[in-house]
């Protein structure tokens, strides 16, 4: 008998819980995958009076039918609601659709160039931050022009056009072309730790032809928009960073003809050195690399190894190079964390100065040194 | 002096598992806001720094055990005070073990209202915890302890997988030397930690009811929790780095961030393992409260102290929770600190020096 109560009241209890008791519907509810951040345009100027034009990338429950890999059409499409900040744009859209938005399977944040400039990364991400139902693994991209052009992109390859940015920042990263930021990465650097970096995506064309691709990468300091790196400096960045997974080299060998030297595997150290009232760094890297293609036969190309390395290795050295330029001499953002390994391994460098940093890097000095060996011919392993 | 064993006992293995799962609990919800949690890798050592200082609190509770041959702080204050004082020490530890439990519903509310959802109801949800936490307790002390058995392994087994599904989101530069700030935040963390293990206030009470050195469990308890809380420190850290100390939850903000294969979210693995120490350590110390109440007022009422007890928890905790949402968890801590002096220090020194002065007299008398 006591059982019996004991399993009525634990019954009544779970039927009292939210779950079971508001029965939300899926035809109220649209699935946001995607989420864009533009200005209102006033005045001739695009977001002047602080207001926010969101662009929903979301699919229709009520369009699917089984699994969505199943579709016949598309069955996403995107709204536009305007707002004074995200979260009242959202509730414009619930005003607008009659329906709630359900972000937990978003996909994506794009923010628009304009946005990203003009505003901190804090304030426009801020909603996604604090909601529960947001997830920290969301990529954040930049759109070129604006968010709504990214999110708008027609998808032949995915059903849900989401899928496709998310993939393609993914490969980005993979191949060595694009950073991959998450939302996370903005919560982690919010606490002032490192700078963030945002990749850059441009859609190209007109109407069915139109593409997507990363271009860049957008840098700010302290969640401020502080400049750009480019491609090479990108690659350059995911080297230091120790996230570079492969990469092509297209390398002209001059008499030797042009190879192709895919990189294989690398890695970086980063090593801080006292020098007088300053700081050296010092920058090894090293890289596995492999023969993807050539145009001269295999045996010559066997017997200039050494300057097929050596021009390798110049290479990543330029890139590497290229991205302390762009992002810690000339914008002044310390994206790949050196105040922090200087915390690590000279701490006497950085108490008591903090407010040296990041600020200071500009004046330290970088001493690169990268070591790229072709191992690889193909099928046929050299060692 | 013969020992007052308990009928219902349990090994010590056992023992150490629930004080686990009770200690797991607070751990996994732990909060470092304004605390030194937010320390960072300081707090790695601050854990471990932590095995002596408990080890030094349980000092009174073993000298207490080998004097009087293992048994209860409340049976022993049974027979050196009477059944006035005895009574007035077991309403003291009954009143604990509510105190503990009504935390812990209010620590399941600030969560779910928080971190879950807060549009679930908190009567309905309340409701249905205290009801099933007191039936669990109606069932024993075996069988708490047989469910803590369980509750611990799986926990640990959802920690070390969450541990590798988290190392592609780890970063080497979130680690700083641990006496990178010097020795005080080490120091401060470690006395930060140490009253969140409110289970060493219970242990002298535990003594009769364990089958073997409870003294051996609590060593070999402090040693694994070490373990578990550095891997758990070592997650938060690799993953959230100084972010951690702006979040209300770290460990769990932390998992949220793991995404494997088909499983996708180990947060709602999180939540579901916590529950099951939530719920273990719940009726852990809800059964020790019966166990209290027993001892006053008899073993026939039972049903009738747990409709109390329960309907003391539900009641308090939905009153409180609004100002256990908005308070931090470190204004708790001096009021826990006290509470871990009084009972592992304070009562089983008290207890053992009125023995003494019994001891002493009766000597006398008989020369």
């Amino acid at each position: 008998m006591k059982v019996w109560a004991i399993l009525i009241a634990l019954a009544l209890g779970m039927a009292l819980i939210p779950s079971c008791k508001e029965k939300s519907q899926v035809s109220s509810r649209v699935i946001v995958t995607a989420v864009g951040i533009d200005g209102v345009p006033t005045e001739g100027e695009a977001g002047e009076n602080g207001d926010v034009r969101l662009s929903v990338q979301s699919v229709e429950p009520l369009l699917t039918s089984g699994s969505l890999t199943e579709q016949q059409d598309n069955a996403t499409g995107v709204y536009e609601a305007e707002g004074a900040s995200v979260a009242d744009a959202l509730h414009t859209f619930v005003s607008l659709t009659g329906r709630s938005a359900f972000i937990m399977h978003n996909r994506v944040i794009a923010l628009g160039m304009e946005q990203a400039q003009s505003r901190t990364l804090s304030s426009l991400t801020d909603y996604f931050i604090r909601n529960h139902e947001g997830r920290p693994l969301v990529d954040v991209v930049i759109s070129r022009t604006t968010a709504a052009d990214l999110l708008n992109l027609k998808s032949t390859a995915f059903t849900v056009p989401a899928e496709q940015i998310s993939m393609m920042l993914r490969e980005g990263r993979h191949r060595g072309a694009a950073v991959r930021t998450r939302l996370l990465d903005l919560e982690r650097a919010s606490s002032g730790m490192y700078d963030v970096a945002v990749p850059i995506v441009e859609v190209g064309g007109e109407g069915e032809d139109q593409t997507a691709s990363v271009t860049g990468t957008a840098l700010f300091r302290g969640g401020v928009y502080a400049g750009e790196a480019d491609i090479d400096a990108t690659r350059g960045l995911l080297f230091l960073r120790g996230e570079l997974e492969t990469s092509p080299y297209v390398l002209e060998l001059g008499d030797q003809g042009r190879i192709t030297a895919e990189v294989e595997r690398a890695s970086c150290s980063i090593r801080v050195e006292r020098e007088g009232d300053g700081v050296r760094f010092h920058i090894s890297v090293d890289v596995r690399a492999e023969i993807a293609d050539e145009t001269k036969p295999q045996k010559m190309m066997r017997e200039n190894l050494d300057h097929i390395n050596t021009a390798l290795s110049e290479r990543i050295e330029a890139d590497i190079r290229r991205a302390i330029d762009q992002s810690v001499l000339r914008s002044g953002c310390d994206v790949i964390g050196l105040e922090r390994l200087m915390m690590q391994q000279e701490p006497e460098l950085v108490k008591g100065s903090e407010d040296r940093w990041p600020a200071g890097l500009k004046d330290c000095s970088y001493e690169i040194e990268v070591k790229a060996v072709v191992d690889k011919f193909g099928e046929e392993a050299e060692h | 002096m013969v020992p007052l064993k308990k009928n219902t006992q349990i090994s010590v293995s056992q023992l150490v598992c629930l004080l686990l799962a009770s200690r797991l609990t607070t751990a996994m919800t732990a909060s470092p806001a304004g605390g030194p949690a937010g320390f960072g890798s300081s707090m790695l050592v601050s854990v471990v720094l932590q095995i002596p200082l408990l080890l030094i609190l349980l000092l009174p509770t073993w000298w207490f055990s080998r004097r009087t041959n293992r048994s209860g702080t409340i049976d022993y204050a049974y027979v050196l005070f009477g059944p006035k004082g005895g009574g007035a020490v077991a309403a003291l530890y009954g009143l604990l073990c509510l105190v503990i439990v009504n935390a812990d519903l209010l620590r399941f509310q600030t969560f779910v209202s928080v971190a879950l959802s807060p549009g679930m109801s908190r009567i309905a949800l309340c409701g249905t915890l205290v009801v099933g936490v007191f039936f669990a307790a109606s069932c024993g002390l075996q069988a708490v302890a047989r469910a803590a058995g369980v509750a611990v392994v799986v926990v640990i087994a959802a920690m070390v997988f969450t541990l590798f599904s988290l190392l592609p989101e780890m970063r080497g530069v979130h680690f700083l030397s641990p006496l990178y700030d010097g020795v005080y935040p080490v120091v401060e963390g470690a006395l930060y930690e140490l009253p969140r293990s409110i289970e060493v206030a219970v242990v002298g009470m535990l003594l009769p009811y364990v089958r073997g050195s409870s003294s051996k469990g609590y060593a070999v308890w402090t040693t694994v929790l070490a373990g578990v809380l550095v891997l758990m420190q070592a997650t938060i850290t690799g993953v959230l780095g100084d972010f951690a100390a702006q979040v209300r939850f770290p460990y769990y903000t932390a998992v949220t961030a793991a995404d494997v294969g088909i499983i996708q979210r180990m947060d709602l693995i999180a939540v579901a393992v916590w529950l099951v120490v939530l719920f273990v350590k719940m009726a852990f110390y809800s059964m020790l409260y019966m166990s209290c109440a027993q001892r006053i007022f008899g073993k026939n009422r039972k049903p009738l102290y747990a409709v109390a007890g329960g309907g003391t928890v539900f009641v308090t905790g939905l009153s409180f929770a609004g100002l256990a949402a908005q308070s931090e968890q470190e204004a708790s801590v001096p009021v826990y600190l006290i509470i871990a002096g009084l009972f592992a220090v304070a009562l089983p020194l008290v207890l053992v020096l009125a023995d003494m002065v019994r001891e002493r007299r009766a000597r006398r008398a008989r020369a």
